[in-house]
C-alpha cells in the first residue's frame, strides 16, 4: 500500500518537474540563462551514457571528451561540408557512436581499472590531436564555424529558446529510456559485472558482449550529446575537448549519485549551473566550486541522491575504522 | 640523412625521455603505496615550477641554487599536507571512481590557487639553463645535459632510499601488504605521507628542469603528465625500471619520428604506442607480472 | 550402465613449475553425487576451475554430456547446464537477494537490449518471468522473507544459500559445489545437506568438493580422493573409509570410520 502511494507521489513529482521546465523559459526570458540550460541538457545526455559504462558497469572511462568530439565533428562535417540536413547529421553521429562503441569496447575486454582509464585517455588525446592538426578537414585550431542550427522539417530552431524545447524533449525521452534500461535485466547485469565479474560468467552470461553493449550505449549517447552541442553552439573547436572535459563528466555523474537517472540529472545541473551561481565570488568562484566538489567527493561519495535514499555514508572514516576493529576481533 | 642530426635528436629525446621517466616514477610510487592514480600529478609539477620560478626567482630574487633547495623544502611540506588531507581519506574509498574524482578536483584547486597567487600570464625565467655545447659537429643544449645528469642522480638517490635505508624498506613493505606492514609495527599512514612527499619533491625537480623547455603557465605539465602515464604503462605498470625504459623509449622515438612524419603528429606517438602495447602486451615492455 | 554427465580424461594443470593437477581421470555418472576430496592444496578447486573454464587445462580433456569443453569459454560451459558456487562467496553485494537470483537467470530472458527499449510489453513480460522464477527458487531454499534485503547485510549461512539458489536459476543439469558446508554451524549445515539432497532427487546431478567428512560420507554416491594433484583412490564411501592409502594420506591415523 505504502509502495503504491510512493509511486503516485513520484509520478506527480516528475510531472511537476517537467511542467516547471516547460514553463521556465517563458518566465525567465534571459537568453544567457537559456544557453546555460541547453548546455545542461546536453550534459545530461552525455552523463546518462557515461553512467552505463562507468557508473553501472564500473569500467573506468576517461575518454568522454574524445567520444563527444567524434559526435560533434561528424555531425558538423556532414551538415557543413556535405550539406545534408542537420537531422541526418544527428543520425550519423548516432551511427558513429555505435561503431565507436564496438571499437572502444574491445580493449575493455582485456583491460581493467587503471589500464582501461589510461587507454581511454590515450584515445581521447589522439582524437584531439587529430582534429587539431588535420586542418583541411576540421579547420584545425580555428575550429568549424557556421554549423547550421537544427531545422525540423523546414522549421529552423534559430533561437536558444526553441533549441531548449527540442532538447528538453530529447532529454525527457532519453531519461525515461535510460531509467527503463537501468531497471531492466540489462541494468542489473551491468551492476553485476561491477560487483563480481566471475560470478556473472558462471551464470552463463557473455561478459564480453555485455561490456561492449554498455560501452556502445555510452558512445551513442556521448556522440549524440556532442552533435547536440555542435548545433547548439554553431561552432566547435578542439580546445573544448580536453581531459578536463572528461573529468567534468565524471564529476557530474559522481556528484549527483552513481547509477541513477535522477542522480545524473542533479549532477549535470549542479556542475553546469553552480559555477554560474557562484560568479558573484568573481575571481574565486572556480576555486570555491572545486573545493565544494572535492568535499563532496570525500564526504558524500554516493552523491546527492544518497541524501534521500539513506544510502549515504557521512561518517565513513569512522565506519571504516570500526569495521577494521571488528574484523580483528573475529 | 645527416647522422649528426640524428644524434642530436637522440640526445634531446633522451632528455625528454628522462623527464617522462621521472613523471611516471613520481606517480608510480604513489600508486604502489596507496593504490591511487594521482590524476593531479601534472598540477604538482606545475606548482613546483611556479614555486621555484614565480615565487623564489621572480618575486623574491633568490639565487637559483638556494631557490632549488627552498622549492624542495616547500614541496616536501606541501606533499605531507596533501597526503594527510586528501590522499589518506581517499585511500579508504569503496570505489576507485571517487578517488579519481578526488585527485582531479585537487588538481583544479591547485590550478586555481596558482592562478590567484601568481597570475595567469605565462612567463619565462630569462637565461635559466640556456645555452649550448658543441662536441665536434654535434650541438647539445645545456638543459638537455642537465636534465640527463640530474635525472640519473635522482634515480640513483631513489634507488638508494628504497633499497638501503630503513624508511625505504618500510615503504616497499607497505606497497606489498598494508596489514602485514602494520603488524610489523610500521605506521602505514605516516609512511604513505612520506611517499607522497617524496613524489612531490620529484615533481618539483621535474617542474624546475622543464622551465627552459616550455613557457611557465598553468598547463605547463599537462602534456608531459599524460605522456608520463603512457610511459609507465609502456614499460610495465607499477614497476620502476619499466617506467624508466618506457619514458626513454617514448622520448627518443618521438624525436626520431619527426624525421618521417609531420612534427605536428609527434605527440600521437606516445598514445599510439600506449594503445598498441596495451592491446598486445598489457604487462608492458619489461613484462613485469604483478 | 547409465550415461556419464561429466567425464575427465588425463587432466593436467601446471602453474609455472608446480603441477597442481596431474593426469586426473574420472567418470561421473548421471544420477550421482560425486565428491572430490583431498587435503588442502591437493588441486580440488583447480579441478573445478578447469571444469568451468576459469582456467584452461595444460593437458587432458573434459566432456560434459559428450560435449568437449576444449574451445569453450566459461559462460559457454555454463550454458551447457553447469551451475556452480564458489569457495569464497561471490555475490553481488550492492543488490538484493531477489536481484542476485534474477541475474543468475539472466539467460532465461532472451530479448536483446535494443528490442527491449521499444518493446515495452515484451520486456515487462520477461521481467515478470525472471521475477517469478527467482521467487520460486527463494521459496525453495526457504529464504522468501529476505527477498528485498541487500545480500551484504545477510548472515553468512544465508548468503551461501543464496549463492546456491543463484546456481539453480538456469535449470542446470550439473551443479558444482565448492565447499558448501565450510563456515556453517551444525544446524545450517544440516539444512544445506537437506537442500542438496532435495535438489538431487529433483534430477540435478551434483559434483561436490568438501572438507567436512560427515557431509561427504553421508550423501556421496562416489568419492574421488586427490593428493598432491594425483588421484589416489575412488569408490563408494565405505570403500574410501577403509582404503589404507587414503587413511594414511588424508584422514589421518586417528580417524575412525563412521557408520553410514
Amino acid at each position: 500500500m505504502k509502495h503504491k502511494n510512493w509511486n503516485i507521489v513520484k509520478r506527480i513529482g516528475i510531472t511537476l518537474f517537467i511542467l516547471i521546465l516547460c514553463i521556465f523559459p517563458l518566465v525567465d526570458t534571459n537568453s544567457y540563462h537559456h544557453i546555460i540550460l541547453n548546455q545542461t541538457l546536453v550534459n545530461v545526455v552525455v552523463v546518462l551514457g557515461l553512467n552505463f559504462i562507468t557508473g553501472l558497469t564500473g569500467q573506468m572511462n576517461l575518454g568522454t571528451a574524445g567520444i563527444m568530439a567524434f559526435g560533434a565533428y561528424s555531425s558538423a562535417l556532414v551538415s557543413t561540408k556535405l550539406g545534408f540536413p542537420v537531422l541526418v547529421g544527428l543520425l550519423v553521429a548516432i551511427v558513429i557512436g555505435y561503431l565507436l562503441g564496438r571499437v572502444l569496447g574491445f580493449p575493455s575486454l582485456r583491460l581493467k581499472g587503471v589500464y582501461l582509464s589510461l587507454t581511454t585517455i590515450g584515445f581521447s588525446e589522439i582524437t584531439r590531436l587529430i582534429i587539431t592538426n588535420w586542418t583541411t578537414l576540421t579547420g584545425g585550431t580555428m575550429g568549424l564555424q557556421n554549423i547550421p542550427s537544427i531545422s525540423l522539417f523546414g522549421y529552423v530552431l534559430d533561437s536558444s529558446t526553441k533549441v531548449y524545447y527540442f532538447y528538453l524533449f530529447i532529454v525527457i525521452v532519453l531519461c525515461f529510456t535510460a531509467s527503463r534500461i537501468i531497471k531492466s535485466k540489462w541494468g542489473r547485469v551491468f551492476k553485476a559485472i561491477r560487483d563480481n565479474i566471475d560470478a556473472v560468467e558462471a551464470s552463463g552470461i557473455d561478459v564480453a558482449k555485455t561490456k561492449i553493449l554498455a560501452f556502445t550505449l555510452a558512445t551513442i549517447l556521448g556522440c549524440l550529446g556532442g552533435a547536440m552541442y555542435a548545433h547548439m553552439m554553431n561552432y566547435v573547436n578542439p580546445t573544448t575537448f580536453t581531459q578536463d572535459l572528461s573529468a567534468n563528466f565524471l564529476a557530474m555523474m559522481m556528484l549527483g549519485g552513481i547509477g541513477t537517472v535522477p542522480g545524473n540529472i542533479i549532477g549535470s545541473s549542479m556542475v553546469t549551473i553552480l559555477p554560474e551561481l557562484l560568479r558573484f565570488l568573481e575571481n574565486y568562484y572556480w576555486l570555491i566550486f572545486s573545493i565544494i566538489a572535492l568535499l563532496f567527493a570525500i564526504f558524500l561519495p554516493n552523491g546527492i541522491v544518497s541524501l534521500f535514499t539513506g544510502d549515504r555514508r557521512l561518517g565513513r572514516f569512522w565506519i571504516t575504522k570500526t569495521k577494521k576493529g571488528e574484523s580483528s576481533h573475529e | 640523412m645527416d647522422l649528426n642530426v640524428i644524434i642530436q635528436l637522440i640526445v634531446s629525446g633522451l632528455a625528454l625521455g628522462f623527464v617522462y621517466a621521472l613523471v611516471s616514477i613520481e606517480y608510480t610510487i604513489i600508486y604502489n603505496s596507496t593504490g591511487l592514480l594521482n590524476f593531479s600529478h601534472d598540477k604538482f609539477i606545475m606548482i613546483g615550477a611556479y614555486v621555484f620560478a614565480g615565487q623564489f626567482i621572480v618575486s623574491m630574487g633568490v639565487e637559483p641554487w638556494l631557490a632549488v633547495i627552498a622549492t624542495i623544502l616547500t614541496m616536501f611540506i606541501f606533499g605531507i599536507v596533501v597526503a594527510k588531507g586528501i590522499f589518506n581519506p581517499l585511500r579508504n574509498m569503496t570505489s576507485p571512481i571517487f578517488a579519481v574524482m578526488g585527485t582531479v578536483f585537487l588538481g583544479r584547486i591547485l590550478t586555481e590557487l596558482a592562478r590567484l597567487i601568481w597570475g595567469a600570464t605565462p612567463f619565462t625565467v630569462p637565461g635559466f639553463l640556456k645555452g649550448t655545447f658543441q662536441i665536434g659537429e654535434i650541438v647539445v643544449t645545456r638543459v638537455s645535459l642537465i636534465i640527463i645528469v640530474a635525472s640519473i642522480l635522482i634515480l640513483a638517490a631513489l634507488q638508494f632510499l628504497l633499497k638501503k635505508t630503513k624508511i625505504g624498506k618500510a615503504m616497499r613493505c607497505v606497497q606489498q601488504n598494508k596489514t602485514a606492514a602494520a603488524l610489523m609495527g610500521i605506521n602505514v599512514s605516516t609512511n604513505i605521507n612520506l611517499t607522497i612527499a617524496i613524489s612531490a619533491i620529484i615533481c618539483a625537480a621535474i617542474g624546475i628542469m622543464v622551465i627552459p623547455l616550455f613557457t611557465i603557465d598553468l598547463t605547463i605539465a599537462s602534456m608531459i603528465g599524460l605522456k608520463g602515464f603512457a610511459a609507465g604503462v609502456i614499460g610495465g605498470f607499477g614497476y620502476l625500471p619499466g617506467a624508466i625504459v618506457g619514458g626513454i623509449s617514448i622520448g627518443i622515438l618521438e624525436n626520431l619520428s619527426t624525421l618521417i612524419i609531420p612534427t605536428l603528429y609527434k605527440d600521437c606517438i606516445a598514445y599510439g604506442l600506449l594503445i598498441i602495447i596495451l592491446l598486445i602486451r598489457p604487462s608492458g615492455l619489461l613484462g613485469h607480472k604483478r | 550402465m547409465s550415461e556419464s554427465i561429466l567425464k575427465i580424461e588425463g587432466l593436467t594443470k601446471r602453474f609455472a613449475g608446480l603441477t597442481a593437477v596431474n593426469n586426473l581421470s574420472l567418470d561421473m555418472k548421471e544420477r550421482s553425487i560425486h565428491s572430490l576430496i583431498g587435503p588442502n592444496g591437493s588441486g580440488k578447486t583447480t579441478t573445478i576451475n578447469m571444469i568451468t573454464g576459469v582456467f584452461k587445462q595444460t593437458e587432458g580433456e573434459i566432456h560434459i554430456q559428450d560435449v568437449s569443453t576444449e574451445s569453450k569459454k566459461t559462460f559457454q560451459i555454463a550454458r551447457l547446464g553447469v551451475g556452480r558456487t564458489f569457495q569464497n562467496l561471490k555475490l553481488y553485494d550492492s543488490m538484493s537477494a531477489l536481484e542476485n537470483l534474477m541475474i543468475g537467470g539472466h539467460e532465461l530472458a532472451t530479448m536483446s537490449l535494443w528490442r527491449g527499449i521499444f518493446d515495452l510489453k515484451g520486456s515487462r513480460r520477461e521481467e515478470k518471468l525472471l521475477k517469478d522464477r527467482a521467487e520460486y527458487i527463494l521459496n525453495y531454499i526457504g529464504l522468501s522473507e529476505t527477498a528485498q534485503e541487500k545480500v551484504k547485510n545477510l548472515p553468512y549461512g544465508k548468503r551461501k544459500m543464496i549463492e546456491f539458489g543463484r546456481a539453480l536459476m538456469c535449470f542446470p543439469k550439473l551443479l558444482i559445489l565448492d565447499e558448501p558446508a565450510a563456515g556453517l554451524n551444525p544446524s545450517e549445515r544440516k539444512q544445506f545437506v537437506d537442500i542438496i539432497l532435495k535438489t538431487f532427487h529433483e534430477g540435478i546431478d551434483i559434483f561436490l568438493v568438501e572438507h567436512n567428512m560427515d557431509v561427504v560420507m553421508n550423501i556421496s554416491t562416489t568419492i574421488t580422493v586427490l593428493n598432491f594433484g594425483v588421484k589416489i583412490a575412488e569408490g563408494t564411501p565405505k570403500e574410501i573409509q577403509n582404503n589404507e592409502q587414503v587413511i594414511k594420506a588424508y584422514l589421518g591415523d586417528r580417524f575412525k570410520p563412521i557408520d553410514v
